[in-house]
């Protein structure tokens, strides 16, 4: 009678354990998920601020580049709305490309306080003889790595076509 | 003879586990609801600022005629005044804050004009407009929550400051 007894809360020990071992594993399958689902979701949301920003800077240097007249007053620009940025003129005999063309590049780093990000941006300019400006603008959310967002930029320096 | 627990001692174990799953669940949803909320707060703070940018610079460059652009004041704030003409007859849009809100009010040049009359475009705590250059117009976007942004916009046929 008493082993019966014994069988019986061995199985009903068994049963409760198998409940609760697979209720856990729900349970661990439910927290997998949505942290999973919501580490995606805020990397996709940080990458769309990213994206953001970069095209914020793009769009900024396009206006400021398209503002501009002539190599002194593109440069004076950017310094103005970037006073940390760096600028490299090179003349067409140092770069290498045709006499009369010249070349530039200009850099900065900013915090974007949206993505909480630093952002690398480089502007590699040339101009022509006629005055064509060919900017390329790059903006990367680590040095030298990872781009986030390009862009060409045409524009005609009148001073410069002028000249 | 083996002396079984009493009725209250076997249930402990069971409830316990119980209340722990419970209060594991209830921890898994209000994290989860927790998170949703955050991550919507930032997308939707993503789409204001984005829309407030978007916006201007859409509304300067189909503006972008002689004596199409200038900086005004209007109720408490500056304001973007933009010009057109449309069959012979003068309208003005005025981009305006009023109340944390970026509102736009679109009119006859005669008209007589109220900020309450806007309509609201996106929630923008506070601006700075600035003409860097006739052709250039700068724009310092001030934000409750993502703080201060500038933007540049081109006008290629020359801004006013009024």
């Amino acid at each position: 009678m008493e082993d019966r007894e014994g069988k019986n809360r061995n199985r009903h020990s068994w049963l409760f354990l198998l409940e609760i071992t697979l209720a856990l594993l729900i349970l661990t399958f439910g927290l997998g998920m949505i942290v999973r689902v919501n580490l995606k979701a805020d990397s996709l949301t940080r990458e769309a601020a990213a994206l953001r920003a970069a095209d914020r800077t793009i769009e900024n240097a396009d206006a400021l580049i398209r503002s501009s007249e002539s190599e002194e007053d593109l440069t004076a620009a950017f310094q103005k709305a970037y006073p940390e940025c760096k600028i490299q003129k090179t003349s067409g005999d140092q770069s290498g490309d045709k006499s009369g063309d010249r070349s530039g590049r200009i850099r900065w780093t900013e915090k974007n306080s949206e993505s909480k990000q630093t952002f690398f941006t480089k502007i590699s300019y040339r101009i022509d003889g006629d005055g064509l400006l060919t900017a390329h603008v790059t903006v990367s959310s680590e040095k030298g790595e990872k781009k986030t967002d390009s862009q060409e930029i045409r524009h005609y320096l009148m001073e410069e076509k002028s000249r | 003879m083996k002396r079984t627990k009493p009725f209250y001692l076997q249930q402990i174990f069971p409830t316990l586990v119980f209340l722990l799953l419970i209060l594991l669940s209830a921890f898994l949803t209000l994290y989860g609801i927790r998170f949703y909320q955050k991550t919507n707060q930032k997308s939707r703070s993503g789409f204001q600022s984005e829309t407030v940018e978007d916006y201007l610079r859409q509304k300067v460059r189909s503006a972008d005629s002689e004596d199409g652009v200038k900086i005004t004041n209007f109720g408490d704030s500056q304001a973007l005044l933009l010009l057109n003409q449309t069959g012979g007859k003068t309208y003005r849009t005025l981009l305006y804050l009023d109340q944390g809100k970026l509102m736009e009010i679109y009119a006859s040049k005669d008209a007589a004009l109220s900020p309450e009359a806007g309509n609201e475009i996106a929630e923008l705590s506070g601006w700075d407009l600035t003409l860097e250059k006739p052709d250039l117009l700068h724009c310092r976007l001030q934000r409750r929550k993502t703080g201060t942004e500038t933007i540049y916009i081109p006008i290629e046929t020359g801004g006013e400051e009024e």
